[in-house]
């Protein structure tokens, strides 16, 4: 068998075991997508667009559109640590329900302290009850770092005051599959910069289990969904890189998929925002843009609805999507030589020119002191 | 000439066999070549007038990758040379000064006018180190460099070296820190270059022996030594 029917066999197999699961919903998604407005043609139009976003062939269309019929068969738990939400806002805030959103809404997602109503010892409840009931079976997706200093209690949660670092190491025993959603939980994020005070991690370096990270600041919410999907239809993890991200959306650098390459090969580059540059759409390399070090898909897949992305949108890339960005990255808008080094209030390039300056100066005074010895000893 | 060994230990005639001395020249003219494009490709200093066909900043960098190339393969060949070229005993004796403390003083009080620069190998143990180090500049200048590179070009020697490059990628803690340790590899090269030539000239005059020369014929001439054996 070759490997497209291998992997299209695997993606049948995986569906008919997820068909004979009970469903948890009342209402299917087409009555769903129906009632919000959304036509069959535009949710096949959603499936072939995240089969060409995982790069895999058109056949794969109708699987996708097969599976995410039976995303409620799938259950999901999302925790949410030290973090500001944005990850949840960036793929459930739209102008009107798109089939993401809406995925999101069909899929059986058993805990998510955002969207729930229940609060306190209610919500306590429905999370130690979903992790029995699904144990092994569900899908954990973490939004926010751990802080681990002081066993964790820079972070507790709820009226028994879990530490964020105990709830997400139980979740994480019985899961199915573990999903870092966004910076926070796949590096530690903000929280982590330098001095990182609160000892702020990702997920993966406080559990045992393999992490798949969806890094970003926000992730778009294509990546999101393209991640669950992927498991959803094939049950295994994606092709990774070596920071566990997918690599169909992490594989290529922002400046490889960039709108505005073209000028940055032309050496033509925005002096400052508002210039003439910059109303032309001429590279924002010079205004710090993190492009040519940042791996991630955002001017394909894009954000808002795929309305825009920052570069597009007139700044630069800042880097979010890769580890410890608020340290290496920084100053956001400037380019990196303006980096300032570490325990000193100046760049590299500052402090390489104090260096060479004093050589020289060092170098005049021994080469004058040579003149006075020469003389003594003549 | 006619007694080599005993040459070399006191003051070395022969010094650098041909390969070594091209060598040299290469690493000097692409270093500056580096260091040139290196500036304008963190900070693009100069911009075409109104046209995208004229590649400017792809142009500066493809000559970065050329002379960057042209540095990691003459840092290569000089490795090995330095182990197992011709001229290399002269090199290698050098280590004995490094472990003798009477070396350093003497090196290093001969920097300050007092006594003569004597030692064992062809290198003082200060000198000695100073080199060394450079030459692991230059190896971390050119492994950074790779790994920036294999995200330029994927075909070819950047396709090779993707899956390798991107391993020390996430050991150094991503690309924008391994940007950082390069760009700051340059000004180690800045700064050893003015101590570089001040110092072979200065050597030059204050222990009248040859100073360029030895680079441009390989050998090495001393006016004091003639006038001993003179004396002698």
């Amino acid at each position: 068998m070759n490997g497209f029917d291998a992997l299209y066999s695997k993606a049948e197999e995986r569906i008919r075991i997820l068909s004979e699961l009970p469903s948890t919903k009342n209402k299917t998604i087409e009555k769903l997508l129906e009632e919000k407005g959304v036509q069959r043609r535009d949710f096949m139009k959603w499936a072939a667009s995240i089969t060409a976003m995982l790069a895999l062939p058109s056949q794969f269309t109708p699987l996708f559109a097969d599976v995410a019929k039976l995303a409620d068969r799938l259950p999901l738990i999302w925790l949410h640590m030290a973090e500001c939400t944005g990850c949840s806002e960036s793929l459930i805030r739209s102008d009107a329900p798109t089939v993401d959103s809406l995925i999101f809404e069909h899929i059986s997602l058993e805990y998510h302290e955002t969207l729930m109503a229940a609060a306190g010892w209610q919500a306590e409840e429905i999370l130690d009850g979903a992790m029995h009931k699904y144990k092994g079976k569900y899908i954990l997706l973490v939004e926010g770092g751990v802080p681990t200093a002081m066993d964790g209690q820079y972070l507790t949660l709820g009226p028994q005051a879990k530490t964020g670092l105990s709830v997400v190491t139980e979740a994480a025993k019985d899961a199915a599959a573990i999903f870092s959603i966004g910076t926070c939980s796949s590096f530690g994020g903000i929280q982590a910069a330098a001095p990182n005070p609160t000892g702020a991690k990702g997920v993966d370096k406080v559990v045992k289990q393999p992490v798949i990270n969806v890094p970003g600041c926000p992730p778009s919410a294509k990546n999101i969904v393209g991640t669950l999907m992927h498991f959803l239809l094939f049950g295994t993890l994606p092709a990774l890189d070596r920071y566990s991200r997918p690599k169909w959306a992490y594989g290529n650098r922002i400046h490889d998929l960039c709108e505005r390459r073209g000028h940055f090969d032309a050496g033509e580059f925005v002096e400052s925002f508002g210039d003439e540059g910059a109303k032309a759409g001429w590279c924002l390399y010079k205004q710090g843009c993190k492009g040519p070090y940042t791996f991630n898909n955002c001017s394909i897949e894009r954000f808002n609805q795929h309305t825009h992305w920052p570069v597009g949108a007139g700044h630069g890339c800042m880097g979010c999507s890769e580890p410890d960005f608020w340290d290496t990255m920084g100053p956001l808008e400037q380019p990196l030589d303006s980096h300032l080094v570490m325990g000193l209030n100046s760049t590299v390039d500052k402090v390489g020119t104090t260096l060479v300056t004093a050589t020289v100066i060092g170098i005049g005074a021994h080469a004058v002191a040579s003149l006075f010895m020469n003389k003594k000893e003549g | 000439m006619n007694n080599p060994d005993t040459q070399i230990v006191d003051h070395p005639t022969f010094v650098y066999s041909s390969m070594n001395r091209i060598l040299h020249w290469l690493r000097a003219v692409v270093i500056t070549g580096l260091t040139i494009t290196g500036f304008y490709i963190a900070s693009p200093f100069l911009s075409p007038e109104g046209s995208t066909d004229k590649l400017l900043f792809a142009e500066w960098a493809m000559w970065h990758y050329i002379f960057g190339f042209i540095l990691l393969t003459a840092g290569l060949l000089r490795i090995y040379l330095f182990f197992f070229g011709k001229d290399s005993k002269g090199e290698l004796d050098s280590v004995k000064d490094v472990l003798s403390v009477r070396s350093w003083t003497t090196q290093l009080k001969s920097y300050f006018f007092v006594g003569e620069l004597q030692k064992k190998g062809i290198y003082g143990p200060l000198q000695f180190i100073t080199y060394v180090m450079i030459m692991l500049l230059v190896i971390v200048a050119s492994v950074t460099g790779l790994v920036l590179y294999v995200h330029v070009y994927h075909l070819g020697i950047g396709g090779l070296l993707y899956d390798p490059m991107r391993a020390i990628e996430a050991w150094m803690g991503g690309l924008a820190m391994v940007r950082y340790v390069h760009h700051i590899t340059m000004w180690g090269f800045l700064i050893f270059i003015p101590i570089h030539v001040y110092l072979v000239i200065w050597s030059a005059i204050r222990f009248k022996h040859g100073a360029l020369d030895v680079m441009f014929t390989g050998y090495d001439y001393h006016l004091k030594k003639e006038k001993e054996q003179d004396q002698a």
